[in-house]
Order: structure tokens, then sequence, then C-alpha cells
């Protein structure tokens, strides 16, 4: 449906000149290693029409589920759960003017630009967002897009050692006059390397080895503790 | 600094500050004799570990320190081969529907509570019994007589079918006994990522009324298969087991139990305990704290992995 809609949009506003918006990111691969610890990322373009730049970057989709807790016999349990069905694990948002001045509502939502801390009409979805934030996996302000001269234009993210695996999007919009006249999505890439992506790989894939080499790990320590022991 | 990524966890900790919790329940087995995974798993939860990956890497660790008691006690022959099977029979059988247990609680999303009401009942149980009986050391009061007759009366239990004899122990009971004892245990161990010795200890001196110089050593024999077992299958099934945590939480134990083992021959054994009570009631009262108080945020989230 939003790839529709782009498609539309974007047939209507290219072919004036060249492309009215050019992005691009300085990392398309972000490697989750032992001492990850978060990363920094630059979106960078030019424009070529005048007009908003709004930068979001979606993290891959998932189910959610989500639980409201309830007092039973004095204890805080989980009670009512709705569930949220391909919901992007990861949201960051950049913006040249505050988002109220940029918007087209009507845009906006078909484009699934999620301006940070907006109350939804589902309270769980709501609580959810928040959680989100807090967690770090949606982002809670703008970031600045900054401009060098009239066309060039960037955005700096930066990224918790928390981010989810898998393909995330970069996407740049273009806004002129309240419509959309340009857009440009790059593929961001974000995975594990090294000992954890095997250590991960072979606990997903193959949990029975992985299993009985955790144990006999567990029983070399102790073997080796005990070793140790006897000299004292 | 020593930021180490949990491939598993997903999450970025203090290396330093989990080879110091290993480091102290380290301590605490090799001053008191106890695997210290009880304390392990609410600590790591307290820490930000997700309480699955928690309790499924503690019954990891909890498989290095009991292979280390184990042979202590082998190479003095204090252990009962035999009762230790049946226990570790019904154990085996009780872990492993212990699995299906925590699986099904995790669907239900209620996992979390169920892991933190089976501590704080646990921990203030034998918080509140090792309190008791430290202060009644130190402070010289007198213990009370035993009101339940003489260790050779017969009771119900010992009229059980299926009697056999146990000769490193020295008894004669109905296996139905040790397999039931090992069962219950074993689901425990399995929701709860403890190796069940709290339990099982009194059990079988107060139950099966086994011989005080053989508990420790069969106890620890039979702890290495469950939780050996519960490892595999929170692997297999659940996939919580992180092994760069272990990994951490194993190198502080080791050298706490040094620690530990020298410690506890300059210390009274009563003061010990005194600290050890205050330690788990502690523990105890901070994880019935977080059940009973309104929390901050009423909701929670799971993200569903797609299953390959």
């Amino acid at each position: 449906m939003r790839k529709w809609l782009l498609f539309l949009v974007m047939g209507f506003a290219m072919p004036a000149h060249a492309a009215p918006i050019i992005a691009d990111i300085s990392n398309h691969d972000i490697t989750i290693h032992t001492s990850f610890s978060g990363a920094n990322l630059m979106v960078f373009g030019a424009r070529n029409d005048p007009g908003d730049i709004v930068i979001v970057i979606r993290g891959p989709e998932r189910n959610i589920m989500v639980r409201k807790k309830e007092r039973v016999m004095g204890m805080w349990v989980n009670r009512f759960e709705e569930e949220f069905l391909g919901q992007p694990t990861f949201y960051r948002i950049a913006s040249s003017r505050a988002l109220e001045n940029v918007r087209q509502q009507r845009l906006f939502q078909p484009l699934a630009i999620l301006p940070p801390q907006e109350p939804t009409d589902n309270t769980f979805l709501t609580a959810l967002r928040k959680q989100l934030i807090e967690n770090r996996y949606y982002g809670g302000e703008v970031t600045p897009v900054e401009f060098m001269g009239s066309t060039l234009f960037k955005a700096e993210f930066t990224f918790p050692d928390n981010m989810p695996r898998g393909s995330y999007t970069a996407e740049a919009y273009l806004f002129t006059d309240g419509r959309l006249s340009g857009m440009q999505s790059t593929p961001i890439h974000v995975y594990k390397v090294g000992t954890d992506a095997a250590l991960y790989d072979a606990a997903q894939h193959h949990g029975f080895f992985y299993g009985l080499f955790s144990i006999l790990l567990a029983v070399g320590f102790g073997i080796g503790a005990n070793r140790l022991f006897k000299r004292f | 600094m020593f930021q180490v990524y949990l491939p598993i966890a997903e999450m970025s900790v203090h290396a330093l500050a989990i080879i110091l919790l290993g480091g102290a329940t380290g301590v605490l087995s090799g001053m008191l004799g106890v695997g210290g995974g009880f304390l392990t798993t609410p600590f790591l939860i307290f820490m930000g570990v997700p309480p699955t990956v928690s309790v499924a890497t503690s019954a990891n660790q909890i498989v290095a320190a009991s292979v280390s008691g184990f042979l202590n006690h082998w190479r003095r022959k204090a252990v009962d081969i035999k009762m230790g099977n049946y226990l570790l029979g019904g154990g085996l059988v009780g872990s492993t529907l212990g699995i299906q247990l925590f699986r099904y609680l995790e669907s239900l999303g209620q996992i979390d509570l169920v892991i933190s009401l089976s501590y704080v009942i646990m921990l203030g149980t034998i918080g509140g019994m090792m309190g008791w009986e430290s202060l009644r050391a130190l402070m010289g009061w007198k213990k009370p007589k035993p009101t339940s007759g003489d260790k050779d009366a017969t009771r119900w239990i010992d009229r059980w079918p299926m009697q056999s004899e146990f000769a490193a122990s020295g008894i004669t009971l109905s296996i139905l006994l040790p397999l039931g004892i090992g069962f219950i245990i074993g689901v425990m161990v399995s929701i709860m990522g403890v190796g069940g010795g709290f339990f099982m200890i009194p059990a079988m001196i107060y139950i099966l009324r086994m011989p005080a110089s053989v508990v420790v050593g069969t106890s620890l024999y039979q702890i290495i298969f469950i939780t050996a077992n519960v490892t595999l299958l929170h692997a297999v099934t659940t996939q919580t087991v992180d092994i760069m945590l272990a990994l951490l939480l194993l190198s502080g134990s080791v050298i706490g139990a040094q620690i530990g083992s020298r410690m506890g021959s300059r210390v009274s054994p009563d003061i010990l305990r005194a600290i050890m009570a205050a330690l788990v009631l502690t523990v105890a009262i901070r994880l019935a704290y977080d059940l009973f108080v309104t929390p901050d945020d009423l909701y929670s989230f799971t993200v569903e992995e797609p299953h390959a």
C-alpha cells in the first residue's frame, strides 16, 4: 500500500529535471561484535527542489505482543494482551523543520511516518510506542537535518547497542508545498559478525550441539576448579 | 571499557559486574557448600538480563559448580550412587516436564511472574529458617527438643511398595520416594535455574533419613545431570543459554570459590549463616517488592521472532 502510493506520487513528481532528492548513507553495514556498543550513521544527500526533508530509518518488522498488568491478590499479573502485526522493531526520524510545520497528515499516515510520542487511539499501541522509545528502539526526538548551502543536507544518527538485527531502510522524503516531491530509499544491514554471529547461529540452528558444548565447557571448568582447589 | 555484548541475551553488560557476581556466588559455594544458583538468577534479572536467559544460563553454571564439589566427595567415597540414580530418574522426568511448563507459561506471558514468585517463596522460607537458626545460635538460646519421636519410628511412607536396600546409605525404603522427590525438584530446577540442593539436602535428611556423610555428595551427583539436562533442553527448545554469560560467571565463580573456601575456615559458621540469611532475605524482599508495588508501567511487550 505504502509502496504503491510512493510509486504514484513519484511518478507525478519525477520528470521535471534530475531526481528531486538524492540520498545515501555513510555505512550500509552495521556489524554487531563482542564489544559492540552502538553505531553512528550519517544520511546525506542533495535536493534539487526547495522544500523540507524528512528522513526515516526503519528496522525489520515483527509481530509484537503487548500485555497489560492488573492487580490480582495484591500482585501485579499480566491479564490483558493485544498483538500488533508487522511493527517496525526500530525507528528513527529526522526532519529539517519541526514536524508540525512540515506535516501533511494525509501523507504522513500512508507513508508510515510516525512522529515520536504521538498518541494513537489504541492504549496498547500508545503504550508500546512509549516503551519502544524507553528501550531506545524508537527515537524519542526528531533528529535535525542540517543544510550546507541550499542543496546539500545531512543528518547524523546514533544507534544503541541493543538494535535488532535485520534489514533496515533509510528513506529520505522531500516535501514541497505540502506535497511529496521526491523520495529515495537505501538499505542498511545490521548483522552479527565473528564469534557472536557464530554463537547466535549455533544457538538458533544447532541447539543440541550448542547445549552439549555449553555443558562440556561447564564440566571442564568444574574439573579445572577442583584441581585448583586441591593445591590449597 | 569492559563492556561485553551477550550474543543470546542481545545486550551489552559490564564484564566485571558479571565476573563479580560469579565470584560472589563462588565465595558462597566455597564457604557454605551451596551452589549459589538461587542468587545468580535473581541478580542477573536485577541487572536487566531477561529472566529466561538468566534461568537457562544459571543452570549451565551450576553444572560446573556441582562437578567441582562432587569430585571432592567422590574421592572420599561419600556418594550413594544407587540413591542418586533413583533421584536422577525422577529428576530427569521432572525437569523435562518442567521445561514444557516453562514454555507454556512463557506463551501465556506468565513466566516472569512464576519465576519471581517461586523465588520469593523459596528464598523467604530458607532465609527465614536460616536467620532463625543463626539468631538462636548467636544468642545462645536452647535448641527445642525434637518432638517427632525417635528416628526409628515407622512412618506411613515406610510402608510404601517397592522397597529396596540402599547399601551405601545403610537404609531400606521404597524407590518411589527418591523418584518422587527427584521429580518435584526437577520441575523446580527447570523453572528457577537452581541446582535444588537447598531442597534436596533437607529432603534427604528428614524424609529419606540418609546419613549426613553421603547427603551432599549424592545431592551434587544428581544435580550435575539434572542441570545438564535442563541446560540441554533450554538450548534446544527456548534457545536461551548464553554461553558468553556462562563463561563470565564461571570465570568469576572459580576464583570466588577459592577465596570462599579459605574464608570459610576462618569465620564462625554461625556468623556465616547469619550473613547468608540476611543476603537471602534481602533478595526475597526485593523480588516481592517488585511483585506487589505498582509498576511504573503496567504494559510490557514481547517481540516474536519469526520461526526459521
